[in-house]
C-alpha cells in the first residue's frame, strides 16, 4: 500500500506516546485519527487484495492487440456506460432497496466496520467494540490497564 | 438504423439519470425532514458477571450474546433503572442537549451507585450521542508511583453514538479488585 501521505507516521502507526505532552483535546483527536486510519487501512487492504485477484495477468507479458474499430465504438459508448453506472449507484443509494421491495441489508462482514464507525466510541480507558450476531446489540468492553497489557 | 438506436439509448440514459436525481432528491428530503429529538427514555440494566446460574428474562437476549463472547459463569441482573432525558437547545442552535441521573442501590449493596447520561442530538439529523457514567462514592488513587493523587473516578465512562432501541453493553467495571465485574446495558427509546 502506498504510504506517501500527509499524516505523520507516528499517528498512523499508533505511536501516541509522542503526543503525551499535548493537551487532551489534541490527544483525543490523534487517537481518533489513529483508530480511523487503522480501520481504513484494513478496509483498503481488503479492497486491494480483492481487486488484484480480479485483474487478469497478461499472457507471457504481452497483451492482445486491440482492433481500431472496437476502440472507437467503446470511446463513444464509455461516457454512456459511466453515466448509467452513476445513475444506478444513485438509484441504489437513494432507495436503499434490493429487488422485490426487500430492504437493502449489507452483508455481515461490511456491517461490522460500519457499526464500529457509527458508534464512534470514546472512553478514558482502552476499549474494544465487539459486534454481536444481533445487529441491535453491541458490546463496548473497556479494559483496565493490566487487562489491556 | 444505427442513429435511431443511438437516439433511443441516449433517451433511455437521460431518463435513468433524471429518475436517479429525483430519487436522490427525495431521499435527501426525507433525511432532512428527520424530526428533532426532544425526549429520550433510557433503560439501564446493571448486570453482575458472577456464578449466577439462573436467567433473567429481561436481559436474556443480551446474556445470550455475552455468553458467546466471554466465559463468565453467569450474569445476574442487579437493578433496572429508567429515566427520561429531555433535550433543549443549548449553546448552539444546531444541537439539543440534556442530561439525567439516577442513584441506585444494587442488591446487597450498602453504598449507592449513580448512573448519569449526558445526551447530545444534532438537529434534523436524528442522531443521538450519549456519555454514560457509572460512579460510586469510592475515592481512588490515580497516577504513577512518583505522582499520584486521589480522585473520585467513575467506575465506567464512555461516549457512544447510539440508535433508537439499540442495546449497548458497557463493561467492565469493578468496585474493588475482589468484587465481580459490573456491566451496564444501555437502551435508549427516542420520543420525538
Amino acid at each position: 500500500m502506498d504510504r506517501s501521505d500527509d499524516w505523520p507516521d507516528g499517528i498512523l502507526e499508533g505511536d501516541l506516546d509522542a503526543f503525551a505532552g499535548r493537551d487532551p483535546a489534541e490527544r483525543r483527536s490523534a487517537e481518533r485519527i489513529a483508530r480511523d486510519a487503522r480501520n481504513m487501512n484494513e478496509v483498503l487492504s481488503a479492497m486491494a487484495s480483492e481487486v488484484s485477484e480480479r485483474v487478469p495477468a497478461p499472457i507471457h507479458g504481452r497483451t492482445a492487440p486491440v482492433r481500431r474499430g472496437s476502440f472507437s465504438r467503446w470511446r463513444t459508448l464509455a461516457p454512456f456506460a459511466a453515466a448509467a453506472a452513476i445513475a444506478a449507484l444513485v438509484l441504489v443509494r437513494g432507495g436503499e432497496m434490493a429487488r422485490e421491495g426487500e430492504p437493502f441489508i449489507p452483508p455481515p462482514e461490511s456491517r461490522v466496520p460500519s457499526m464500529v464507525s457509527e458508534m464512534d466510541v470514546e472512553a478514558d480507558r482502552p476499549f474494544a467494540v465487539l459486534p454481536t450476531s444481533d445487529p441491535d446489540i453491541a458490546v463496548v468492553w473497556l479494559f483496565y490497564p493490566q487487562e489491556s497489557d | 438504423m444505427y442513429d435511431n438506436v443511438k437516439t433511443i439509448i441516449r433517451c433511455a440514459l437521460v431518463g435513468v439519470l433524471a429518475l436517479g436525481t429525483l430519487a436522490a432528491g427525495a431521499s435527501a428530503q426525507e433525511r432532512g425532514a428527520t424530526p428533532d429529538i426532544h425526549n429520550v427514555l433510557f433503560t439501564f440494566h446493571l448486570v453482575q458477571a458472577d456464578g449466577f446460574a439462573g436467567e433473567d428474562p429481561e436481559i436474556s437476549d443480551v446474556v445470550g450474546e455475552l455468553r458467546k463472547l466471554f466465559n463468565f459463569q453467569g450474569y445476574r441482573l442487579l437493578s433496572t433503572s429508567v429515566f427520561n432525558v429531555g433535550l433543549v437547545p443549548r449553546s448552539s442552535v444546531d444541537y439539543l442537549t440534556g442530561d439525567g441521573s439516577q442513584r441506585i442501590f444494587p442488591d446487597d449493596s450498602k453504598t449507592p451507585l449513580t448512573i448519569r447520561a449526558e445526551v447530545v442530538s444534532q438537529r434534523s439529523a436524528g442522531s443521538l450521542r450519549a456519555k454514560v457514567t457509572l460512579t460510586d462514592q469510592t475515592t481512588r488513587i490515580v497516577g504513577t508511583v512518583t505522582r499520584s493523587r486521589s480522585e473520585r473516578l467513575p467506575l465506567l465512562e464512555a461516549s457512544v453514538t447510539i440508535r433508537d432501541g439499540q442495546r449497548v453493553v458497557l463493561g467492565s467495571a469493578r468496585r474493588t479488585a475482589d468484587e465481580p465485574v459490573l456491566i451496564l446495558v444501555v437502551t435508549p427509546r427516542i420520543d420525538p
